[in-house]
């Protein structure tokens, strides 16, 4: 890789962290809180990449050869050239991978994740998770708005059963199983995407509305008789929403 | 990339930055007919959980290039040598607590501990300090808090295993280590241009594993089926076996490691501390540089025994805290 493309691809690299952070698209891979550290270090490689392309003289890539050519001339014993590359100021062949996440936001320009990875790891709740459930419902005229999260920790840690009896309302998305339930879910991420899991809610009493959309849904705790409790919903009413702008949660 | 490319390369060299740039320009371009056509539930799941990963841990690698070239550029070898004591049975465990101080990534500390035995520093606590600078310094740790943020268990624990697998390997290089040969470095080496060509390399450098590893890591995510994930990471020793592994496969920065750890969630605490153990230690890319700096004879044994000494740590730990 010549000096020049190295900086192309700091470059690229940089520009893609803030263009996530400007559009918003970060949300859907991290947490809102790494919107400065995403946005500094954004603007950090671009501009290292432009000084350093700015302070070589313009012929450096042609007279000295920054790799590849290196390797004649040392036949040493051992592993060989490759070693060289690593004292030397020039970079491994592995700095063309970063190449592929540029080209991975702009080709599939990856969604917030849904039905699919919630079907793959539902309710793998954290132990954690369990603080506040022993906190009552607060009072509330009509449906009370809360989330799924909260929802299925109260179910599951709540010992004084306050769902009991509550109209509660609820965000999510559409997914289902391979029985032919659906539920309403939200992914709740610990640090990013890629470690999060599913919260849901089955839902009874009403079709299925399409995989994938977003669905406000009104009901009761439907406890199933006496066995083990089990996040279960009894809707009065599902409306279709707008996704809202952060999807984890 | 591969190895065909090589002999045209010297050909192709001019035009490289502008074939790179078309690529680049040609996706974006064709975006609005590509994103439908790769919309695919599978497939973009596997992108999304990549992404993440790439995104969380280019920052901290970023500060963490910064740091390390602020470092090497103010202290010296010279001022290293003179933290560390004469007596190297005390310089061992010394040289592991320097590297609480001295951030830097794992390809620059094999270059730096060979300049310090080429300086006079006795090999066992510069190897000492090669382990323990990667793995216990302040970036690695605060990227491993934020990957784990309810656990601060985890991150005490991967300290500690840290610490005690370089300290172990000190001290057995103490008591064993003349009888195997080492090469002691020739001159030179270093990163030699200037602040910034230094950062900028390093980050490449560091980054092109990362996103091997956050590749792979999503695709165990996503492809491989839950039964079977399930049942090797639901086993306690084929679940470590596999971290061990697969740290040693994906050759990680340090500083992005915990990310892919942390993503992982149908595997155990104590597999993810193998993990962030072994990885800073020891993986295919630091064999390779050391089997160059300091001979084939000498990465026969030291690698092997740094995959050993740092799987039984992280477990003799993970058994303890976690």
């Amino acid at each position: 890789m010549t000096r020049t493309t190295q900086a192309l691809v700091l470059t690229l690299v940089g520009a893609t962290l803030v263009r996530l952070t400007l559009t918003d698209a970060y949300l859907r891979y991290v947490n809102a809180w790494m919107r400065w550290p995403l946005l500094a270090s954004g603007v950090l490689l671009v501009a290292v990449a432009l000084v350093v392309v700015l302070r070589q003289p313009a012929a450096a890539d042609a007279d000295h050869p920054q790799h590849g050519g290196h390797e004649p001339h040392e036949p040493h014993e051992g592993g060989g050239g490759h070693e060289d590359d690593e004292h030397a100021g020039h970079v491994s062949r592995s700095a063309w991978l970063l190449l592929a996440p540029v080209l991975v936001v702009f080709t599939i320009s990856p969604p917030a994740l849904g039905a699919y990875s919630a079907e793959r790891s539902a309710n793998e709740l954290p132990a954690s998770a369990a603080e506040g459930a022993e906190l009552p419902l607060p009072p509330s005229e009509g449906p009370l708005e809360i989330d799924v999260v909260d929802f299925v920790v109260r179910v599951q840690f709540d010992e004084a059963r306050s769902l009991m009896g509550r109209e509660v309302s609820v965000v999510g998305f559409v997914s289902g199983d391979d029985e032919g339930n659906w539920y309403v879910t939200r992914m709740d991420m610990n640090c990013c995407a890629a470690d999060a899991a599913a919260n849901r809610i089955m839902v009874t009493g009403a079709e299925a509305p399409e995989r994938n959309s977003w669905v406000r849904v009104t009901g009761e705790w439907d406890p199933l008789d006496g066995g083990e409790p089990t996040s279960t919903m009894a809707a009065s009413d599902v409306e279709a929403v707008e996704a809202p702008r952060n999807t984890y949660g | 990339m591969t190895t065909t490319e090589a002999p045209r390369r010297d050909r192709l060299r001019l035009g490289q930055t502008e074939l790179v740039l078309g690529v680049v320009l040609l996706a974006l371009v064709s975006q609005r007919w590509l994103v439908p056509a790769l919309d695919d539930e599978a497939l973009g799941t596997w992108a999304t959980m990549f992404v993440a990963i790439v995104v969380q841990a280019v920052p901290f690698l970023v500060f963490g290039v910064l740091l390390a070239a602020v470092i090497s550029h103010l202290v010296t070898d010279r001022a290293l040598e003179r933290v560390v004591p004469d007596r190297a049975a005390l310089g061992v465990p010394a040289a592991g607590l320097a590297g609480v101080a001295l951030p830097g990534c794992e390809c620059a500390s094999v270059p730096v501990s060979a300049s310090l035995i080429r300086r006079g520093v006795v090999p066992a606590v510069a190897l000492t300090f090669m382990l323990a600078a990667p793995a216990v310094n302040p970036v690695v740790i605060v990227a491993t808090a934020v990957a784990f943020p309810d656990q601060p268990l985890l991150v005490l624990a991967r300290f500690l295993a840290s610490l005690l697998t370089a300290v172990l390997i000190g001290w057995l290089w103490l008591w064993r280590g003349g009888r195997v040969p080492m090469r002691l470095p020739r001159g030179g080496g270093e990163h030699g241009g200037s602040f910034l060509g230094s950062v900028q390399h390093d980050f490449l450098h560091a980054a092109g594993f990362l996103v091997l590893g956050a590749a792979l890591a999503a695709v165990v995510n996503t492809f491989v089926s839950r039964e079977v994930l399930d049942s090797v990471a639901g086993q306690a020793v084929a679940g470590i076996v596999a971290m061990a592994l697969f740290a040693f496969v994906v050759a990680m920065c340090s500083e992005a490691d915990a990310f892919v750890a942390a993503s992982l969630t149908a595997f155990s605490d104590t597999a993810k501390l193998v993990f962030m153990v072994v990885g800073p230690a020891m993986d295919i890319k630091l064999a390779s540089m050391q089997a160059g700096t300091f001979g084939r004879g000498f990465a026969l044994v030291f690698v092997p025994l740094v995959v050993v000494v740092a799987t039984g740590s992280a477990v003799l730990v993970g058994g303890w805290l976690l």
